[in-house]
C-alpha cells in the first residue's frame, strides 16, 4: 500500500464515508452535540444535518415519525436508548417526514463508542433507506388476504358439495353409491387440504396486519378439546390414528375458545403426520395459574438442534419431499398461544416421539 | 314440520348448495342473495324462518346492514343468525348476538351449530310443531 500523509488520508475518508449507501451521523454523548455527518445523511432525511439540535430534541427539526404517524418519542430514538443501554441498538419503524414532502422507512442502527475509561463519548447512527422493503411487505401482505379469501370462497362451495354428496352416497345402499362414496371420499379429503392451506394462508395474513384480537369467554376448557378432538377424527378418519384425552372430566376457566381450538387442531394435525399412526395422547392439568395441554404423539421425534427453528415460518425439522405442507402450523400455533399470554415448547428426541406443551393461562 | 332456515347468500353455488346440504339433513331452507331480497322475503308474511344462515360481503345490502334491520324488527329480531364467511374477522360489534362459523367448517360442525341455534330460539320464531 502506498503512504499517504495525513490531509490527503483525512480527505480520502471523507470522500469515501460520503459515496456509502448508508446516512451515517455521529455525537458527542450524552449533550447529542453534532461532529459529523455524510452526504447520503442529507439525501435521505432531505435535509442537512443540524448543529443546533440536542440529544432528546429530534423528533420535530427532522420529521421524525413512527409508522403510525405519531412523533417519534423521543425516548424511544436509538440515540437515547444506545445512551441509556450502553449497546448497539437497532430500529425499523422510524418514518422521516421530510421537508419536501416525501416519506422515507428508516432503519437506524446506534453504536455506542467508549473511551479507555469505559466512558460513553459519542453515538455514530447508521440509516438505512428501507422504503422499497416495507413497500414490498405491505404488497405481500394485501395479496395473502385477497388470495386467501378469493380461495375460500370457491373451496367453501366445493367442500360442501362435495360433502353433501358423500352424505347422500354414505345413505344409499346399492353398489354405485358405495363406489361413488369412495371416490368423493378422495374428492373431500382433497378439498379439505385446500381448505386447511388457505386457513393457514388466512392466519398469516391476520398476523401480518396484527388484527389478532382476544375473545375470551367462560367455558369448560375440556369439553372444548373433547369437540376439537372429535371434529378433528372426523376430518381425519383416513389416517386411522387414534387420539386419546386425558385429565380431569371438566375444567372451567376464562378462554378464547376460537384459539384454543386452532392451536390444538395445528398440533393434532402434526401429531398425526409425524406420527407413524401410533395413538396421539392429549393432557390437561393446571400447574398454579397455568393451564397445561400436552400432544404426545409416538412417532418420528424432533432433533434437538431443531427445537427452536420448527416454530419458525416456513420451517419444518424433515424434508418437504416426504412430508408436505407449507411449514406454517407451529409457526401459527406459537404466534396463536403467545397473542393469549401463553407459550409452547417441544420436548422430543430423534425417533422417540414428540410432546408439545402449551401453557395457557388460567384466568376465573 | 322440520324446522325452515333462511339461507342469504349472493354467491349462488354457495346459497344453492348450502339449501341443498340443510334439506338433506332433514330441515327446509329457501334463499335470498341480499339483505334487500332477504327483508323482502321476512316480511311478505309467509312462515318465518328457525333460524338465518348470513353472509357479509353482499352487494345491494351486506350482512351487516341486514342484522341492523333485522334487530330493529320486533318480529325479526328474534331469529337466531348464523354469520358464514368465507375469511377475514368479521366486525363482531356491529352483528350483536350473532353466531360465527367459518364456510370451510366440515358439514357434521354445521349441523350441530345449526340445531343448537334451533333449539335456542326463543317460541316467537318458531312455528308450533
Amino acid at each position: 500500500m502506498v503512504a499517504i500523509d495525513g490531509a490527503a488520508a483525512k480527505e480520502l475518508v471523507a470522500s469515501i464515508a460520503d459515496d456509502l449507501p448508508v446516512g451515517i451521523w455521529a455525537a458527542r454523548a450524552p449533550s447529542g452535540e453534532l461532529i459529523y455527518a455524510n452526504r447520503t445523511f442529507t439525501e435521505i432525511m432531505g435535509m442537512s444535518a443540524r448543529d443546533d439540535v440536542a440529544a432528546g430534541q429530534y423528533a420535530a427539526p427532522y420529521g421524525i415519525y413512527d409508522r403510525k404517524g405519531a412523533l417519534y418519542p423521543e425516548d424511544q430514538m436509538p440515540f437515547m436508548r444506545a445512551l441509556r443501554d450502553r449497546r448497539t441498538v437497532t430500529v425499523d419503524d422510524i418514518v422521516i417526514h421530510r421537508p419536501d414532502g416525501a416519506q422515507v422507512n428508516i432503519r437506524a442502527q446506534a453504536r455506542p463508542i467508549f473511551d479507555a475509561e469505559q466512558q460513553l463519548t459519542h453515538i455514530v447512527i447508521a440509516f438505512i433507506d428501507i422504503s422499497r422493503e416495507v413497500a414490498a411487505e405491505r404488497v405481500r401482505d394485501n395479496f395473502l388476504s385477497i388470495a386467501s379469501h378469493e380461495l375460500r370462497t370457491p373451496i367453501a362451495t366445493l367442500q360442501l358439495k362435495v360433502q353433501s354428496m358423500l352424505f347422500r352416497c354414505r345413505n344409499e345402499a346399492d353398489a354405485i353409491a358405495e363406489r361413488m362414496t369412495e371416490w368423493l371420499s378422495v374428492c373431500e379429503h382433497q378439498v379439505r387440504r385446500l381448505a386447511a392451506l388457505s386457513d393457514q394462508l388466512l392466519d398469516v395474513s391476520r398476523i401480518q396486519a396484527g388484527r389478532f384480537e382476544l375473545d375470551l369467554e367462560e367455558l369448560d376448557l375440556v369439553a372444548l378439546l373433547r369437540t376439537s378432538i372429535a371434529l378433528f377424527s372426523e376430518q381425519s378418519r383416513d389416517e386411522g390414528t387414534e387420539l386419546r384425552l386425558e385429565g380431569p372430566l371438566s375444567l372451567h376457566g376464562r378462554f378464547d375458545a376460537h384459539r384454543v381450538e386452532h392451536i390444538v387442531t395445528n398440533l393434532l394435525s402434526n401429531a398425526v403426520k409425524y406420527g407413524r399412526g401410533r395413538p396421539v395422547v392429549m393432557t390437561v392439568s393446571t400447574i398454579g395459574e397455568r393451564v397445561h395441554i400436552e400432544v404426545r404423539d409416538q412417532g418420528i421425534g424432533v432433533a434437538p438442534e431443531d427445537h427452536a427453528r420448527i416454530f419458525q415460518p416456513f420451517e419444518r425439522a424433515v424434508s418437504p419431499r416426504s412430508y408436505g405442507g407449507l411449514g406454517l402450523g407451529l409457526w401459527i400455533a406459537h404466534q396463536s398461544a403467545s397473542k393469549i399470554g401463553g407459550s409452547i415448547r417441544v420436548e422430543s428426541e430423534p425417533a422417540g416421539g414428540a410432546k408439545f406443551i402449551v401453557e395457557l393461562p388460567w384466568l376465573r | 314440520m322440520a324446522s325452515l332456515i333462511l339461507v342469504v347468500d349472493d354467491d349462488d353455488d354457495f346459497r344453492l348448495t348450502c339449501i341443498e346440504a340443510l334439506m338433506t339433513a332433514g330441515y327446509r331452507a329457501n334463499g335470498a342473495a341480499n339483505g334487500i331480497e332477504a327483508l323482502a322475503l321476512l316480511r311478505s308474511g309467509g312462515e318465518l324462518p328457525g333460524m338465518i344462515v348470513l353472509d357479509l360481503m353482499m352487494p345491494e345490502m351486506d350482512g351487516y346492514d341486514f342484522r341492523d334491520a333485522q334487530l330493529h324488527d320486533a318480529r325479526l329480531a328474534p331469529i337466531p343468525v348464523l354469520v358464514m364467511t368465507a375469511g377475514g374477522q368479521p366486525a363482531t360489534d356491529r352483528l350483536v348476538g350473532a353466531t360465527f362459523l367459518s364456510k370451510l367448517a366440515p358439514l357434521p360442525k354445521l349441523f350441530a351449530v345449526v340445531e343448537r341455534l334451533l333449539t335456542r330460539a326463543t317460541p316467537a320464531s318458531r312455528l308450533p310443531l
